[in-house]
Parts: structure tokens; sequence; C-alpha cells
């Protein structure tokens, strides 16, 4: 791993990360034991409940146990485990270079969306790879920058740092085209984690993710935000040159916060929505907020949704 | 504009800078839109979405906040400025740069004593005082101060009113170095005079003070006034009202002091006339009246039992005078409020007797011996001196020396007689004519008779005729009428001429008209015959006095000669046309004395006794020589013009090679300066009612003049717009969050503001 690679893993983010067991929520593939199965054989093998046998269940499942003492057949049902595939998408947009928070203060965060963002993959590429699940990423802007395909060996980690770190963001973002590629790409059904500030046409982005679902992926969205557009605190007058070609103005930032901030709720609003509607799962990540605290957050957040949130 | 703003702000000059304050919000706001750092900023959507939505409120409530802080250094200005809403409170020295003008009433009036203090001290104080004020705003002010007795020649002339000019006036307006004049001024020359002055100014504000007395009779006139007031206003001067005398208790002066001192002899009982009028609005009762003779007081005190309010009384003085020298008769009462009007001074050229020659057309002088009779009976009690002689008497004597010439019955005369007459008549002399047989009526009105004026009135008729009886022309035979010269025998109590039987006379010709105001050729009828025809006929020849009777001296054609009246007629008659000294006649104070001399005769050195306060002053001067236009002689001109103070006056000329000759003179205040009754301040505010440039104070205290706070209404609403704005301001600005509000991310400004956040400022 090189200095430059090594610099999106803080050690402190490492130690802390490394405690939590991360836990994949659903399994994407053979998830729903008994309907589909698990093309996977997974190392863990939990029981959970019996079931009474029917016609066409392996006949090596039956617990002649309980067939003993209750001359019924029954079957042992466990919950399977598999290997996750996971892909991550990140944004590597021009908007994805704003950002005011100070690098270093906020437990490995960075300054710009983009660099949390990097962070945020990188954190989750390393936890997936502890767990030896396949991980596999994307950055893109308009188009895919760096592509790494989906592997759980150990040293793979380091493949993705290195695209992480060469992706450099430039141009507008096109999600449509990007969602599609992936899902076109990956056509396992797997986790795709999108790592963005999904400032682009939203049709698009809907789309896109409406493609990701229908194939079968389970989808989930770190919306990176800067404070300074979650509370647009700017002051005196100020000329405010749009990213991504979006044009320019020159005001005074306080008189038109109000309005500001509820177009940008509006935004967030919208997107929760879709994504609530979609069994997406969305959560706003603000650069200010740690990264170990937000990755810890939404895991667990998973994980309680875990058996009630089967799909 | 410009007058509008200098009579509304107190500090006028203030405004015009804090006009260019106005645009200071402006010109901030304005750098600010263009002081701005650079973000690049990433969600510019929603910012460009909210700017769409909030384009027109932000523009509003931007120009509303620009407007509160233009109002803002709008309602500091105004109370820099000093607004003023009514511009009346400007009285005094409250405008900006603005010449006042002050007239000054030095007029005799002004030296009425009210109480302890003289008006006229009064009016200087009131001029310190504004000067006083006027000093508090150095080089804003400036000053003029004009005497009513002569405003073209002002006392103070535009200066700038300062402290220095403060001190100055204190020393030039004391009492004690300045006094009112004695003569009554002239309220509207100066007015106008005034006006030009201040015309020619250039300052916005122009003031005329007039510190007055405001005597009834000057403002009588009430029209004429009015306009002179009205011009001042018209040409945006504002005027000052100033009073400075109460309303008076009452003045009594001597407004006659007469006598006929053409016939005034040595020795002999002269009838001085005195009359005292009262000013006052009470009967004023036993009036003593104190003659005084070359300074010592004449034994005879008169006393005036009553004078009416208002009213002259008058009472005749018989003084005689012994010796034939000038004497200065001066007449006084008791002191009063105006002291100066209480004497009155007359020069009485006392002559050792009155030469008087008759010329006499018959042998023998039958008819001069009437006159002289008449005149000289006793020449000690009249002083007359009678010379008799025939017509040659005209052309070989020195008529100059006669006080009046009698021509009785004369025929005809030598040419070079009647010109010596018409020269001697001319000169100033007294020409009497008696007619009778000896007239010719065709010489007469030849060569005595013109219509532009001679020696004779009327053109005669053909003959005497004789005064028929007529039973349809009741009544005595002279109609006298109102003239002078009968006054002694006016009334049903003096029944002596109605008893005068005219018998014959000569008339006038047909073509003379017998009323004189549709003839106007000068001739005054002073007696007529019962038909009306003319009997006794007065006209003036140069300076000269004739008065002719168209019947006899003597009893031939009359018996007028042997009635009681003839000799009173006489004496009065001569004390009519006697030739008089004009040099001796009373004048009226600031009268200049001209005095034209023979520089083969005289030097030309002249001195002038004048009166004094502390007794008398010698002013000495040198005539210029001067040759006259038409005869090309030269003579020494001089004109003397120190003649203020009532009193005698002494003019000493030096003739050459001989001892100085004297000259009194006797100079009196003008009879209707006495009346000292005020205009009612009501009246004059009344008058001046609709004029808002006009300001009328009263008497007493000068607070008008003070720089008191004007405006303070208005300020105190400034004041609390000024308030109201910073308040509403700082509201609205919190609203538009333009003050603090929200605390701004320290990370925005810290050093983690990276590339992407780059801040600047763009210069203008």
């Amino acid at each position: 791993m090189t200095l430059d690679s090594r610099r999106f893993l803080p050690p402190d983010a490492i130690s802390r990360i490394g405690q939590l067991e991360v836990q994949a929520r659903g399994v994407v593939e053979g998830f729903l034991a008994g309907m589909h199965r698990s093309p996977y054989f997974g190392q863990s093998v939990e029981f959970v409940q019996h079931r009474e046998y029917v016609p066409g269940d392996d006949y090596r499942r039956i617990d002649w146990k309980a067939w003993s003492k209750t001359d019924k057949y029954y079957i042992k049902q466990y919950e399977e485990e598999t290997n996750l595939r996971t892909t991550l998408l990140v944004d590597a947009s021009e908007s994805m270079q704003f950002g005011t928070s100070t690098p270093g203060t906020s437990g490995g965060a960075r300054g710009t969306k983009h660099e949390y963002a990097c962070s945020i993959a990188a954190a989750l590429a390393y936890l997936l790879l502890q767990q030896h699940d396949g991980v596999g990423l994307y950055t893109f802007d308009q188009t895919i920058q760096q592509r790494v395909g989906i592997s759980s060996k150990d040293n793979h980690l380091h493949a993705i740092l290195t695209a992480l770190v060469q992706s450099r963001p430039e141009r507008k973002t096109g999600m449509y085209d990007i969602l599609a590629q992936v899902a076109d790409e990956q056509s396992r059904r797997g986790l795709i984690v999108i790592v963005s500030d999904f400032f682009s046409d939203r049709d698009s982005l809907f789309k896109g993710l409406r493609l990701l679902r229908s194939r079968g992926h389970d989808v989930m969205m770190f919306h990176v935000l800067d404070d300074a557009e979650i509370h647009f605190n700017f002051s005196g007058m100020t000329r405010f040159e749009g990213l991504e070609e979006a044009g320019e103005l020159i005001c005074d930032p306080k008189g038109l916060r109000a309005g500001y901030l509820a177009a940008f709720e509006q935004f967030l609003e919208t997107i929760r929505r879709y994504a609530a509607s979609h069994k997406i799962d969305y959560q706003t990540i603000p650069t200010s907020q740690k990264l170990d605290a937000a990755l810890s957050y939404y895991l667990n957040h998973r994980m309680g949704m875990g058996p009630s949130g089967k799909r | 504009m410009s007058s509008w703003i200098a009579s509304h702000f107190f500090n006028p000059a203030y405004l015009y800078g804090g006009a260019a304050l106005i645009a200071v919000p402006i010109i901030i706001h304005l750098i600010n839109r263009m002081r701005y750092k650079t973000v690049r900023f990433a969600a510019m959507e929603f910012l460009l979405a909210s700017e769409q939505r909030n384009r027109r409120r932000l523009l509003l409530e931007q120009l509303l906040l620009l407007a509160m802080r233009v109002a803002m250094v709008a309602a500091v200005v105004l109370l820099l400025a000093r607004l003023v809403l009514d511009p009346s409170q400007l009285t005094a020295f409250q405008g900006a740069t603005a010449h006042h003008l002050v007239l000054l009433d030095d007029s005799l009036s002004m030296r009425e004593r009210q109480g302890e203090s003289v008006v006229f001290d009064e009016a200087l104080a009131v001029v310190r005082q504004i000067a006083t004020e006027g000093a508090k705003r150095p080089m804003t002010q400036r000053l003029s101060v004009v005497l009513l007795s002569r405003p073209e020649q002002p006392l103070i002339t535009d200066r700038d009113v300062n402290q220095p000019l403060v001190s100055e006036l204190h020393t030039k307006l004391d009492p004690q170095n300045i006094k009112a004049s004695h003569q009554p001024g002239n309220l509207l020359s100066a007015l106008e005079t005034c006006r030009k002055l201040l015309e020619a100014e250039k300052t916005n504000i122009k003031q005329l003070h007039l510190v007055s007395d405001y005597r009834q009779k000057d403002w009588l006139d009430e029209k004429t006034m009015t306009k002179a007031i009205s011009s001042l206003t018209d040409a945006e001067i504002g005027v000052d009202l100033i009073k400075t005398a109460r309303p008076t208790r009452g003045n009594l002066a001597v407004t006659e002091l007469s006598a006929p001192t053409q016939i005034a002899a040595a020795g002999v009982s002269l009838r001085v006339r005195v009359g005292v009028t009262n000013f006052g609005d009470q009967v004023a009762s036993d009036v003593r009246i104190a003659l005084y003779d070359d300074g010592v007081k004449l034994p005879a005190t008169v006393v005036l039992d009553k004078i009416e309010p208002l009213g002259q009384a008058t009472t005749d003085v018989d003084v005689r005078l012994a010796t034939a020298t000038p004497h200065r008769l001066e007449a006084t009462v008791e002191p009063d409020p105006l002291v100066e009007d209480n004497s009155r001074f007359l020069v009485i050229d006392v002559a050792p007797s009155i030469p008087v020659l008759l010329i006499d057309g018959e042998d023998e002088y039958p008819t001069a011996q009437y006159i002289a009779d008449a005149l000289a009976t006793d020449p000690a009690s009249t002083g007359v001196s009678v010379t008799i002689d025939g017509i040659d008497g005209l052309r070989r004597r020195q008529l100059n020396n006669y006080r009046a010439v009698y021509l009785l019955n004369t025929g005809e005369l030598p040419l070079d007689a009647i010109d010596a007459a018409e020269r001697y008549v001319k000169g100033g002399g007294g020409l009497v004519w008696w007619l009778g047989p000896k007239t010719n009526s065709s010489f007469s009105n030849r060569l005595l008779y013109t219509t532009k004026g001679g020696l004779f009135p009327v053109p005669l008729g053909n003959g005497a005729q004789p005064l028929v009886a007529d039973e349809t022309l009741p009544g005595p035979d002279l109609a006298q009428s109102t003239h002078p010269l009968f006054r002694v025998f006016q009334g049903d109590e003096n029944p002596f001429t109605d008893s005068v039987h005219i018998n014959r006379y000569w008339p006038a010709s047909d073509e003379w008209k017998l009323d004189d105001s549709a003839r106007l050729d000068g001739v005054t009828t002073i007696a007529t015959l019962r038909n009306r025809a003319p009997l006794l006929l007065e006209h003036l020849l140069g300076q000269g006095k004739i008065v002719t009777c168209l019947t006899t001296a003597d009893p031939v054609w009359n018996d007028w000669a042997t009635n009681p009246s003839f000799v009173v007629l006489q004496l009065d008659l001569l004390a009519y046309v006697a030739k008089v000294n004009e040099e001796m006649f009373g004048r009226e104070v600031g009268e200049a004395i001209n005095v034209q001399l023979d520089p083969s005769r005289y030097s030309d050195q002249i001195e002038l006794v004048a009166p004094r306060a502390d007794g008398s002053q010698t002013l000495r001067l040198t005539a210029a020589p001067e040759r006259e236009t038409a005869s090309g002689t030269v003579s020494l001109v001089a004109k003397l013009k120190e003649t203020d103070r009532p009193g005698f006056y002494t003019l000493r000329q030096f003739p050459l090679g001989l001892p100085q000759t004297e000259t009194p003179l006797a100079f009196n205040v003008a009879p209707g300066e006495g009346d000292l009754r005020v205009i009612d301040t009501a009246a004059l505010r009344k008058r001046f009612s609709d004029n808002s440039l006009v300001t009328v104070h009263d008497v007493g205290g000068t607070d008008w003049a003070q720089s008191r706070e004007a405006g303070s209404e208005i300020r105190y609403l400034l004041l609390a717009c000024l308030g109201v704005l910073l308040v509403a301001e700082q509201a609205l600005a919190r609203r538009l969050s333009f003050h603090g509000g929200d605390k701004v991310p320290s990370s925005s400004t810290g050093p983690g503001y990276r590339a992407s956040v780059r801040s600047r400022e763009v210069a203008a």
C-alpha cells in the first residue's frame, strides 16, 4: 500500500472500525431459503427453526431426531450466510470537489466531499475484506473513471485504494449511464453502495436506481454533503461560482438562505422518499460527521432492521 | 429656492454639505455590491432557485433598507442644518450669511425722556444687543447701521459682525458719544435709501431693523408707509419694526414765537405772539411761559389758563426792547418729557426807528401829512420816523434805507423813479399806493400795470367814480375780508370800519375780473366796496410786498382818515408791508446757513458760534470763491450745516479794514416733533398682518434678538424620526440577516478554506 493510498485510512479510524462487526443485512442471492437455493455455501450455519417437510425439500435436511420423537418429518431451517458481493460507487464529479470541513479533525474526514466519500469507500472495503466478502469499486463522473473488479482477496484492498486515489473529480455527474453500466456489468446480484452528493439530474438518478433494483441489487445511498451545503451559513457579499457549469450568482447569501434551505430540504426529501419507496437504504452523511461514527450508525441501523427488514 | 432654504434653515451651509452626505449610503451600498468574495459552490441549483423566487422581495428589502439609511442621513443633516418650519422664528440672527441693516431713528422725538432713561438710549441698547447676538455667529452676519437723519452716510457700513465690531459699537453707540438729532427726520426717504443699499447686496438674507419710537405723526399716512414697507418686502427684505418708546404722558411745546420784527424799534413796545401746543391727551392748565431777552428773564410772565388736548393756545405779549441792537428773545415752558421743544427762539433786530418814505404827488404834501400823523404822531410810541418828499424823492433818495415807501396821489412818475421803485420792491421793500385825483389811469395802465406783475396791481378804468348809494346794496361802504390787516376790526365789537364812508374811488377796468380765483394773477383783494368793486389790493413783486388802495388817504374822497380805525390800519399796514431782514427769520434746526460774500469787501473767513449744552462752540471755516455764471462776478460762498441744536447762533463776518460784524440767528425745532403720541403696537401689527416678512417687536426686552432655540419642535420630531429609523433599520437589517444572526461556520474562514473556496476582493 502506498503512502498516498494510506491517507484514506487513518490508523485511529482503522482501529475503531476494526472492532465493528460488519453485518450485511440482506443476503442478495439465496436470501430466502426454501425459495431459492443460495448459490454459495456459507461458512457458518445457524439454526433458526423447524418446519414441516413438504415434498421437494432436501431429504438430507430432515431432522431425524425430531421424527423419532414426533413421527413427523421436520426440516431444520438454518440461517444461511453467504459471501456478500459489494460494489462501491464513488462519485468523482466536480461537485464533489466542494468542501469546507477541516481535514483531520473529524476522525479521518477530509476537506472535500470527494475525499470524504473515498474514506467511506475505503473503510467499507476494508471491513468487507476483513470478512472475506467480495468488494468491487467504480469511481465515476460522466463516465466510469476507475473500475476494480469484485474480489475478496486480502490484497484486494490495495487495488481499491489505488483506484480511489487515482480518481480526480473533474466533470459533471451522469448518473443513469453509470448505474446502467454497473447494472450491466454486475450481473450477479449484490450490494451496490453509492457514495455521492447526488447533485445531478433527479430523473436520471431515479431511473438508474430503479434499474439496479430491478436487477435485484440491494442499494445503499450514502449522501455525502458538506455542512455549508446543509446549513448554507455564508455571509457577506459573495460570488458563487457553480461547479459543474451550474452558472454563477453574486448575492448576499443571508437573504437567500431561507429559500435555499427550503429548496435543499425539498431535494433531500425527494431522494429520501424515493429511497424509502424503493427499499433503498439512504443515509445523509455530513462531512463534518466522524467517519467511524457514521459507519457504525449506519451498520447498526442496518443490523437493527435485520429480520424484519428481510426482503 | 436658495432664499427658501435660507429662510428655513438655521445653518443653510450645512444643508448643502449634508446633501452630499446623502449619497454616502448609496455609495457604500454600491461599493458593497462590488466587494465580494468568490466561492466555488456545488449546490448552485438550490441557490439559483432561491434567488429566482426571492429576487423581487430582496430587491424591495434592499431598496427599503437603503432608503432608510438615506433617510437617517437626511435626518441628521436636517438636524445639523436646523430645519425651522416657521420662518418667522428666524427673527434676528438665525439665518445663514445675512446682511442686517439697522435704521436707527435719531429724530428729535427720540430724545423723549421716559422715566430714568431716554428713548434714544434704549434704541442704542437695542442696536448693541443686535450686534452682540450677531457676534455669536461670526463670519455669517454682516451689519450696517444707518441713522435716520443722514441715511446716505452709514455709521457702520457692511461689517462682519464679530467681537471687535461689538466693542466698537459699544463705544460708538454709547449714549455719551452719540445723541439723537433735533430734526424730524424723513422716514420715507431713509427707507428708500435702505432699500437701495440692501438691494445692492448679494447675500440671500436681508433684514432691515427699523429701531424707532413709532410716533403717530410719522405713520399717519398709512398708505404711503405701508407702500414703503411693502417695497422693502417685495425686494425680499425682511423688516423688523422695533419699538423703543412707550406711550407718553403728554408734552407741551412752544410752537410759536413771533413778532413784527420789521417794525421793532428801540424803546417801542413790540407785540410778541407766543403759542404753546399741548400734545398730551389731557387738558393742560396754568401753563407758565417765561420770556427771556438776551438771556435775561423779562418781568412779564405769561400764563395760559387752559390748553385743550392737541390744541394750541396763543397769547400776545407786549415787550419793550430798549436798545437798538439785535435782541435774542426766548420763550420757555416748564420741563417735560421732551425738553428740546420747551423753548423757542426769536431774534429781533431792533432799529433805532422805522424809517418810512412818503411820496406825495401834490405840493405841500397834504395827503402825506395824514399818513405821517397816523404813523408817527408820537415817534416814541410807534418808533416810526417819517420822511415826506415829492415824486422827485423817488429818484434822489436811497430807497433801501426805508422799510416802506408810500406813493400818495401821484400822477405820472418819471421812468427812472419807476425803475428805482421796482428795484426797491423786488429787493424786499414794501410799497403802498393811495390813489387820488392826480392819478393818471392811462399812464398807470401803460407803465405801472403789467399782467406779468408790475408796481400796480390792477388796470384802472377811465376815471374816478363816485360810489353811488344803492338801496339794493345795503351795508357799510367798506366791505373788509378776513385779511390779517383787518384782524383787529373783525367781530361785532369793533364797528369802526363800518362807519367809514367812501365817496369816490378808482374803479378797475371792466376787463379785470373781480374774482381772485378766476384771475389768478397773484393779486389778492383785501377789501372791497359796497358795490364789490376792489378797494384794497395786495400783490407781490420780487421779494417785496405792495398794497394798493383805490381811493385817497386824505379825507377828499372818503372820511377814513377821520375814523379811529385809520391809525390802526396804517400801523398794521406798515407792519404788513415793511421790509423784513430775512436773516433774522426763525429757521428750523438742520437748515444750512448759506453765506455769500463780496470778496472785495469781506475776508473769506467766517465764524459760526453755535450753542452747546455746556455753552457755545465756535466753528471757523473759509468761504470758497465761486463765479456766478449769469453775471460772471466772483463771490465767496460758504454753507454752514452745523445747525442741529436749537438756540441762538451768531454768524461772524470780517469786512476788510472794518470791525467784524455779528448776525444773530435763531434755530428752532420743527413744531410738529413735539407730538409724542405713539402708534399702537396692535394697530401696527394689524397693518402688516398680511405681510409675513414684517415683524413688529414691542418696546422693552430684546429677547427676540437672542438666538433662541428656533424650530425646537421640528428638531424633536426629527430626533424621534431618527430614533425610529435607527430601530427600524436595525430590525430590517437583522431580518435580512445582514447583522450577524446565525453563526457563520468557523471553517469557512479557517485554514481549511481550500482551493475550492477562494476569497478575494474585486476592486471597483
